[in-house]
């Protein structure tokens, strides 16, 4: 029964990162902007040669930070990379587990042609579907084609057509902070849509249309619309607004919230901020006449520190309340994060969690502390 | 006074009401949009994407499929994860409550809302229909 228990909580909790995204913990420390470091105007995935030359800068051992070490040459209109996670550790939830799982195999391609044109997607197994796994055992949970005003440059209009993750918030990478699991951009949220995006040093600008999946059974049921925006202030000062509508079959989601990011220069030490308030409106129909609207919140505060050139810590605080009408329901954590980049390709990073409900009242606290090994080709 | 009383008043409004009196809606759709989807019908459990354990609670169709009684492969009548008016009797209600291999595995539900499920399939599981093949 425990190994029971254990799979079935490996395959709940995990991909605990499940999906490369970015760190916007370099963001201001180490950069204004993710094109700074990513090919993508949204962060996340391959990196672009900035940010191969700071995965190698601030990595222990800093090895050759190109696809398999620049052992496989690539033609300059193709950029590849890929992940690699696994993970184990101890989960109470109450029950106290321990459990091994593998996160995360993907694999990435980036073609360029035309100057200002670039086919954009990853590849890997997914959790398949019970009772459909030999159609649902591999994916591409990315692919979109994407135009570039600015060819070669990490900064303009970008538009993009495809499947992707709409585009909203601070875009963290450990996908069970409540901001990503809450706040619309949960695990496999992608879905097929549109955006116009533009970044500069001093704002960036994201628009998203999307639909739900029409091909597969998706994580997410809506069809709607993002918009993020960001102001940097100063160099090291931005702030951010965004909103969300949503709309499903059987309900439909309002979201807005704000974004702050403040770089402490002197202390090292980045903090930023997210706080979304949720507006849910549940269709009424003849057995539910009154339908139901809770309100809720989404907050997260993230504070950042590298120490010494190759570890870099969050403490992360996070409240989730899904109906401010209703008391006890609502949950807290505090989430501990060390990462310690070890070469330019290898990872480790310890994630722990503890949580509580209605403070203590409202039910059972729940804590995990888990190691990841994340490599990237 | 008038500003203590309504100080008092934005204080209690924002604490939210006693569990006790919980006027949430006591329905099927109600349920599953807002406590079953975003607690277990995330992406590597219960959601229409993983379907774990041959269950889906992330939409009110599915949500009903599950908890609906359904034909087997006999063609004969079962009951699944609802008995309608008996909470105590209801899979559903067992998993959330036991303390071995309790549901949600990541992280358990507000004892406020495993009250409201609990009145929910008590007061006749509205809006779960007789049989699975009607739900929609």
């Amino acid at each position: 029964m425990r190994l029971v228990l254990a799979l079935v909580v490996a395959a709940t909790i995990g991909a605990l990162a499940g999906d490369a995204r970015a760190y916007p913990q370099f963001q201001l420390s180490r950069d204004q902007t993710c094109t700074g470091c990513h090919l993508s105007p949204a962060g996340g995935n391959l990196l672009n040669e900035n940010g191969l030359a700071v995965a190698e800068s601030m990595s222990q051992f800093g090895t050759a930070p190109e696809f398999f070490y620049g052992k496989i040459p690539t033609p300059s209109w193709l950029v590849l990379g890929g992940d690699l996670r696994g993970a184990a550790g101890y989960l109470q939830t109450p029950e106290k587990v321990l459990a091994a799982f593998p996160m995360q195999i993907e694999l990435y391609a980036a073609a360029t042609f035309a100057d200002h044109f670039s086919i954009h997607a990853n590849f890997g197994p997914r959790p398949s579907t019970v009772g459909n796994e030999a159609a649902t055992s591999v994916w591409s949970r990315e692919h979109y084609l994407q135009w570039q005003q600015k060819a070669g440059e990490n900064e303009g209009l970008y538009l993009r057509a495809g499947r992707f993750m709409p585009v909203i918030g601070l875009r963290l990478a450990e996908h069970p902070t409540y901001i990503r699991r809450y706040g619309g951009t949960q695990l496999y949220a992608e879905t097929y849509g549109v955006a116009a995006e533009y970044v500069t040093a001093k704002y960036e600008l994201h628009l998203t249309g999307f639909i739900k999946d029409p091909f597969i059974d998706p994580v997410e049921h809506y069809s709607g619309g993002a918009a993020y925006g960001e102001i940097r202030l100063s160099e090291k000062v931005a702030i951010g607004a965004e909103g969300m509508a949503e709309i499903s079959k059987d309900d439909k989601r309002l979201r807005g919230g704000v974004t702050g990011k403040v770089y402490l220069e002197g202390a090292d030490l980045l903090i930023q901020g997210e706080f979304q308030f949720v507006n849910q409106l549940i269709d009424e129909t003849a057995t539910n006449p009154a339908g139901g609207a809770p309100q809720g919140f989404v907050g997260y505060l993230l504070l950042s520190r590298m120490l010494g050139e190759a570890f870099l810590l969050d403490v992360g605080f996070g409240h989730y309340d899904p109906n401010r009408s209703v008391r006890t329901n609502e949950r807290d954590c505090i989430d501990l994060n060390l990462h310690w980049f070890t070469t330019s390709h290898l990872e480790l990073v310890l994630n722990s969690r503890y949580e509580l409900i209605g403070l203590g009242d409202g039910g059972d606290a729940g804590a995990y502390a888990i190691l990841q090994l994340h490599y990237r080709l | 006074m008038h500003r203590t009383v309504v100080a008092a008043a934005i204080v209690l409004a924002a604490c939210g009401v006693d569990p006790e009196d919980d006027a949430r809606p006591k329905t099927l759709e109600y349920v599953t949009e807002a406590i079953l989807a975003p607690s277990c019908g995330n992406a590597q459990c219960h959601s229409s994407f993983r379907q774990s354990a041959h269950r889906a609670f992330d939409t009110i169709q599915r949500a009903c499929e599950a908890m609906a009684p359904g034909m087997n492969d006999e063609g004969v009548l079962e009951v699944r994860d609802v008995i309608a008016g008996d909470a105590n009797a209801s899979f559903l209600m067992t998993v959330m409550t036991r303390t071995i291999d309790r549901m949600p595995y990541d992280q358990p539900l507000p004892l406020v809302d495993l009250e409201l499920i609990r009145k929910w399939i008590d007061g006749g599981a509205i809006g779960l229909p007789d049989t699975a093949e009607e739900c929609k």
